[in-house]
């Protein structure tokens, strides 16, 4: 599952509309301290947190409680000197309150290019500048909580934060018309990325080989009426066996056949373990 | 899976203050015209992060261009073979590798898959001149990486061939499984710097690593070493137990046989696949589903290995190439040196 949070209901009205209009159905949650929506498919997930930090990292450490997922993506509005309306990957995150740096993996492929965050606790009053000549800087007042946050959950290379630039500090002008044309501007972009997030989710755990039969397994090693470490090691026999792309239903299948399964004792179940390492390993 | 869902290798490149001015470092980036450069205070800011997808970033290497203070030699390791020298020591001066092999101790030891280059090499030089200051020094540059596969982009064997060929008593092993010909052909030949090939039956190359050149190639690099007449080792380390390991290895020595004169061929080195219990732990939990991972090896004294089996396998990769290769020529790690 993909969940996204935004910090108002302005930012996620476009990405809503957006992933509707594509087909896919956002259900509301049940009404609670969070606002959120659910794909009926359960691909994604999308949050309003509140504004700030703190609200952000409460919302996103709620959520990922709640719903496990895949990835998390941080899709707002953010001070800068890009025009308006263009939106960016961050690849380096500022808390300006405490000077820590933080870093989302860019690992997966996005449409987007790169920006520095400062996120800091007030609306921006200017852009933050620069971080180098080839990086320019937004500001925000969430990113930082929210990857704390996320990173509790996820590994960071599983975390994204997109970024729209709304204004570049002129705060009185941003009214929830303005937010939501500007989010509406980037909101087929964010939901490609999202979606091409979503299918990287679907090929990564095609790929990933799958040891078969975990109940046979789990009976043979109940079976062997040993100690723990036994089991450990005959699980480790099995796994390797499987993984190896040997038959292990038959090989499961000629102990029981002989009569070394089920062992009668700890000692017996001992000399079980010692056999099957002499004949397969 | 889809390569498109992720970034190319080194489309990024995070670059640490203290080492944004050194002109290696410059040299690098000016190789790297499409990367994107993400400055950064210190490398761990980086790649010690913790919760990292190591398995997600081997398929979208990102590089991180460091300065160290200290300089990056150490003593070699006991699971390490030391071919009879004492003073063993060997170099980190590049961390991870381009190469994804299953079995690799890296993907163990490092909190990421990124690869870390520290671009001054000088300090680390300066440190080998101290060492051979108190006597002869066999030293492994390419342990913690595969420094010939990365040579376009860092140069560092250059810079290790002009620093060794007026230092006698500094015997240097290049460990690699690169089958760059091209760069074979352009290095000097220097009779105390020796390229040592590591050659794995094919369907281990196959199946566990997967960036690495195919066998064939390798030992047609390995080919062209000799007939350079570049000192030249040959590594069977480590070897992999799996169902039918025999028929491969086999195989394997036979094609050695074949294609390589043995007296063009310093020495050779044989070992079976051993780690840090710590180590393993790690490979264990990021990846689940290897065999090689999930093997249940025998621990003894910190080290998971094949314990008794591995004095069996060495033997058995040694009696295939006797009458081709003298056995005071073959150099064995086993359970006894740990």
């Amino acid at each position: 599952m993909i969940a996204v949070f935004t910090a108002l209901y302005p930012e996620a009205e476009p990405l809503l509309l957006e992933l509707r209009r594509r087909g896919i159905q956002m259900k509301r949650l049940p009404s609670g301290s969070l606002t959120a929506w659910r794909s009926k498919d359960d691909r994604y997930m999308l949050a309003v947190t509140g504004s700030g930090e703190i609200a952000a990292a409460i919302a996103t450490a709620q959520l990922l409680t709640q719903f496990p997922a895949d990835f998390a993506v941080n899709f707002g509005t953010a001070a800068g000197s890009d025009p308006a309306a263009s939106c960016f990957r961050i690849c380096k995150i500022t808390e300006e309150t405490t000077g820590r740096d933080f870093y989302p993996g860019m690992v997966w492929a996005a449409p987007f290019a790169e920006r520095a965050l400062v996120t800091v606790p007030h609306p921006a009053a200017a852009p933050a500048g620069t971080v180098s000549p080839s990086l320019p800087c937004l500001t925000d007042m969430e990113g930082a909580g929210f990857f704390q946050a996320a990173a509790r959950f996820l590994s960071t290379d599983k975390i994204v934060l997109l970024k729209a630039v709304s204004d570049a500090g002129e705060t009185a002008a941003l009214t929830p018309d303005r937010l939501r044309a500007i989010c509406a501007a980037v909101a087929a972009g964010v939901t490609d990325c999202l979606t091409g997030l979503s299918e990287a989710v679907d090929a990564y755990r095609a790929e990933e080989e799958t040891i078969e039969e975990p109940a046979l397994m789990a009976k043979a090693e109940a079976d062997l009426n040993g100690s723990e470490a036994m089991r450990l090691r005959l699980h480790r026999i099995l796994c390797w066996q499987a993984l190896s792309g040997e038959d292990l239903r038959k090989l499961v299948r000629k102990l029981y056949e002989d009569g070394s399964l089920p062992a009668g004792s700890k000692k017996k179940g001992k000399e079980v373990l010692e056999q099957l390492e002499r004949d397969i390993l | 899976m889809n390569g498109t869902f992720f970034e190319p290798a080194f489309r990024y490149v995070y670059v640490e203050d203290r080492a944004a001015g050194l002109p290696q470092t410059r040299r690098i980036l000016a190789k790297l015209p499409q990367a994107h450069v993400i400055p950064i205070r210190h490398y761990k800011d980086v790649f010690n992060r913790s919760r990292q997808d190591i398995t997600a970033q081997s398929r979208s290497l990102a590089l991180i261009l460091a300065d160290e203070p200290d300089p990056r030699v150490y003593p070699g390791a006991p699971v390490c073979q030391n071919f009879g020298n004492d003073a063993f020591y060997y170099t980190s001066t590049v961390m991870n590798c381009v190469y994804d092999c299953e079995y690799c101790y890296l993907k163990g030891m490092y909190p990421s898959a990124n690869l870390v280059i520290f671009t001054d090499q000088s300090r680390t030089f300066a440190e080998v001149d101290r060492l051979l200051a108190r006597g002869p020094v066999y030293l492994c540059i390419s342990y913690d990486t595969d420094l010939a596969a990365i040579e376009p982009l860092t140069g560092f064997l250059r810079e290790w061939y002009a620093f060794a060929q007026d230092r006698p008593g500094l015997t240097i092993e290049i460990r690699t499984k690169c089958a760059n010909q091209a760069l074979l052909s352009t290095l000097p030949v220097l009779s105390d710097v020796i390229w040592a090939f590591t050659l794995s039956p094919e369907k281990v190359a196959q199946r566990f690593e997967k960036k690495a050149p195919e066998l064939e190639r390798r030992l047609a690099a390995a080919r062209y070493a000799a007939s350079r007449h570049i000192p030249l080792r040959l590594c069977f380390d480590p070897m992999l137990r799996f169902p039918g390991w025999e028929e491969e290895y086999r195989k394997l020595a036979q094609m050695v046989r074949d294609e390589l004169d043995p007296e063009q061929v310093r020495d050779i080195s044989i070992g079976t696949f051993r780690i840090s219990t710590q180590y393993l732990g790690q490979m264990r939990a990021r990846q689940p589903e290897s065999p090689l991972a999930q093997y249940p090896y025998t621990v003894c004294g910190g080290v998971a290995s094949y314990g008794a089996k591995s004095a069996e396998m060495t033997a058995y990769m040694a009696g295939l190439l006797d009458g081709w290769m003298s056995r005071d020529r073959m150099f064995f790690w086993n359970e006894r040196e740990e």
